[in-house]
């Protein structure tokens, strides 16, 4: 009989051709939204829009800022102009070439920028300083022997040759390594790790509102009577509770499905190399997912209070779970009260998996606590369906 | 009468809700083909019963019996699944009524030829009239043979044609043996289906039976006199209705129940003292009247 209602709920699912689109394609498309937003950060030149202004006519300083390939440059012919600019939000952040570095007094080059994107200044900054050496080494090596003549006196002879062969290319040295080196771990996947993460985290954000949505049927075949006519066949009604969790599962599963199938398509996130694994996640994320949906239908009264309600637990459990932001990015308490979502569990497991090359035994924790909260969800809907119309 | 023809038997039922009795010491038996109209304002205990005998409420004294053949509820609202056709709608239902296969399929014929839907059987629900879509309303709750039918205000909120044809197939699943049990405030219904009534208030059963038999208990022959003036009585016509025993009702109306003799004395006499008298006569009292006379201790609706 449960059987009879999914086919039921997928049957009606199907007819609301334009329900169906929104299960399966809004899900997709704002992971596509998400995956172009995120690579996009996560490579070494983010396409921010730089605004440039040139106090001076500088060749070797303009190599340097050609040498960062800023996509979207746009010149300035004065400092007002560039300002106006910054503030109004038509650039990123904004440069200012004010001489080379031998003739400038305060320095070759000036980064500004906004105080609502400090992070594009930052990134600029960090880029025009790692390809100084390369783009205009004369100019380089003329500031660090500025820098140990303020510091040590006057080069001889001898030490002023050798830096000019240097300069020249026609002598090498091996210079000490950075004080600071970043160093980016190995990617198990070979996908952008960006990518594969929000695969999983809008996925389970999706699937959560679909539940909801699915579940609040179970409120009106309650209040119109279907669950009395139940009663009268003498059938109770624990099989509609069961029927309608096997069709939120299938359905959360075939979405995950669709989400992970564009990855796989479109960005290459290889999760179809852990099938096994990605299916034991999956199921279990769905099955608590849908077994949250019908407790919250088993406690709500009207469809109208499921719908108030869900909203908010659904936006509120996706933002502290890391649905739209990583954890990672998140302050400390924040991250910790994210710590007891579901949301954050699954993603967790599809990150450590997908992304990570971490096998299930590696996360048992996410795995166990997904599936106590399915199991102890899913009781108490059936007990609490149960006691609201079996008085 | 035997006992084996009795579908339902309710035993000194009570019911307590929050330390409220809803439901006290109710007895009822309904018996194969007899149709029961249940009768009482809101909050009488009508859906309490109704749930009682569906096994959803659970009496705190007393004994209900079912048939074991079953019951068929049919709820106030379209209890259907809207994006399905009749026909997926029949079939589903049949299934989760524990059908068989076969008994499935036979019994989906059965009621759609009985009901008139050969030709919409592909039409979804949602596409049909509200009519319409109470008869699959109550198609549905017929599907598995059931002993007993309990309907839920059945015909609220359709048209006259409609009400009309759901009633001929009440009468006919009476004739075929089926016992129902419907809750209604239409008394012209009530009348032109049911031949039986049960009368609630406040959670007790102030009159059941056959409907003649009621009447004939509570009435004995006796007739409603009704009058109506053109406007409101003057203190003098109310003196004078006073006197004759009417009842002053709404509208401009008043009215007693008395022996055919007095019945036409009091006409007579109505015509000759009152003023703007636009109206008097007198009929037999109705299913109303008997509801009235019951549950509000009045003869005015």
């Amino acid at each position: 009989m449960s059987v009879t209602v999914l086919t039921i709920l997928a049957r009606t699912l199907w007819r609301d051709r334009v329900g169906l689109l929104m299960m399966f394609l809004l899900p997709a498309a704002i992971f596509m939204v998400f995956a172009e937003i995120f690579s996009a950060t996560a490579q070494d030149t983010p396409d921010m829009k730089v605004g440039i202004l040139s106090l001076a006519d500088s060749p070797s300083m303009e190599r340097v800022v050609d040498s960062v390939a800023l996509e979207h440059r746009r010149d300035y012919s004065s400092e007002d102009a560039l300002l106006l600019a910054l503030a109004s939000g038509v650039i990123d952040a904004g440069l200012i070439i004010e001489g080379d570095q031998q003739t400038s007094e305060a320095g070759a080059m000036r980064v500004l920028t906004d105080p609502s994107r400090p992070l594009a200044g930052a990134v600029l900054q960090r880029q025009l300083a790692e390809n100084f050496a390369r783009a205009a080494p004369s100019e380089f090596f003329a500031r660090e022997r500025q820098v140990w003549t303020a510091l040590v006196g006057d080069l001889t002879t001898e030490q002023a040759r050798r830096l000019d062969a240097v300069v020249r290319g026609e002598r090498q040295v091996r210079l000490p390594p950075r004080l600071v080196q970043t160093e980016i771990g190995a990617n198990p996947r070979g996908a952008d790790p960006a990518v594969s993460y929000y695969a999983g985290a809008i996925a389970i954000m999706f699937i959560l509102f679909s539940a909801m949505n699915g579940a609040s049927g179970l409120i009106d075949e309650r209040n119109s009577g279907v669950f009395d006519r139940y009663l009268a066949f003498g059938r109770g009604i624990g099989f509609a509770i069961w029927g309608r969790a096997y069709f939120l599962v299938s359905l959360g599963f075939l979405q995950m499905l669709a989400v992970f199938a564009v990855a796989l398509w479109v960005y290459e996130v290889q999760w179809i190399e852990v099938p096994l694994a990605w299916t034991v996640i999956t199921f279990v994320s769905v099955a608590c997912v849908a077994s949250i949906a019908l407790l919250f239908a088993a406690v709500c009264t009207t469809r109208a209070q499921m719908q108030t309600l869900s909203t908010f637990v659904v936006l509120v459990m996706s933002a502290l779970g890391g649905s739209m932001v990583p954890l990672y990015l998140m302050p400390g308490w924040l991250r910790w009260v994210g710590g007891f979502t579901p949301s954050a569990w699954s993603i967790e497991l599809f990150d450590g998996v997908v992304t990570r090359g971490l096998s299930l035994f590696d996360l048992m924790t996410p795995l166990l606590l997904l599936f106590a909260v399915a199991v102890l969800s899913f009781s108490a809907a059936i007990l609490l369906t149960q006691r609201k119309l079996i008085q | 009468m035997s006992l084996s023809d009795l579908v339902l038997d309710l035993s000194h039922v009570s019911v307590t809700y929050e330390k409220t009795e809803v439901l006290s010491d109710l007895s009822l038996s309904i018996r194969e083909g007899e149709v029961h109209a249940l009768l009482g304002p809101n909050g009488a205990g009508k859906t309490t019963l109704i749930g009682t005998i569906l096994g959803r409420i659970r009496p705190n004294r007393g004994q209900v019996f079912v048939a074991p053949s079953g019951v068929g509820f049919v709820p106030q609202e379209i209890a259907l699944f809207p994006a399905l056709t009749i026909r997926e709608n029949l079939v589903a239902f049949g299934k989760l009524a524990g059908l068989s296969r076969y008994d499935v399929k036979r019994r989906v014929e059965a009621v759609t030829n009985a009901l008139g839907f050969k030709d919409r059987s592909n039409q979804s629900v949602s596409d049909l009239s509200g009519g319409w879509q109470r008869r699959v309303n109550v198609a549905v709750a017929i599907l598995n043979n059931p002993a007993l039918l309990i309907l839920d205000e059945p015909t609220v909120g359709v048209d006259k044609a409609a009400r009309e044809g759901l009633q001929d197939v009440l009468r006919q699943l009476a004739a075929e043996g089926t016992a129902i049990l419907m809750t209604t405030h239409d008394f012209a219904e009530a009348e032109a289906v049911c031949s039986h009534a049960v009368l609630l208030k406040d959670g007790r059963c102030l009159a059941q039976g056959a409907i003649p038999q009621l009447m004939h208990h509570a009435f004995d022959g006796q007739y409603v006199v009704s009058v109506e003036t053109q406007e409101a009585a003057s203190a003098h016509d109310r003196k004078r209705l006073a006197q004759l025993g009417l009842h002053e009702c709404a509208d401009n109306r008043a009215e007693a129940i008395l022996p055919h003799d007095r019945a036409l004395e009091v006409v007579s006499k109505m015509s000759n003292s009152l003023g703007s008298l636009r109206r008097a006569g007198f009929e037999q009292p109705s299913l109303q009247t008997l509801y009235h006379h019951h549950i509000k201790d009045l003869t005015c609706p």
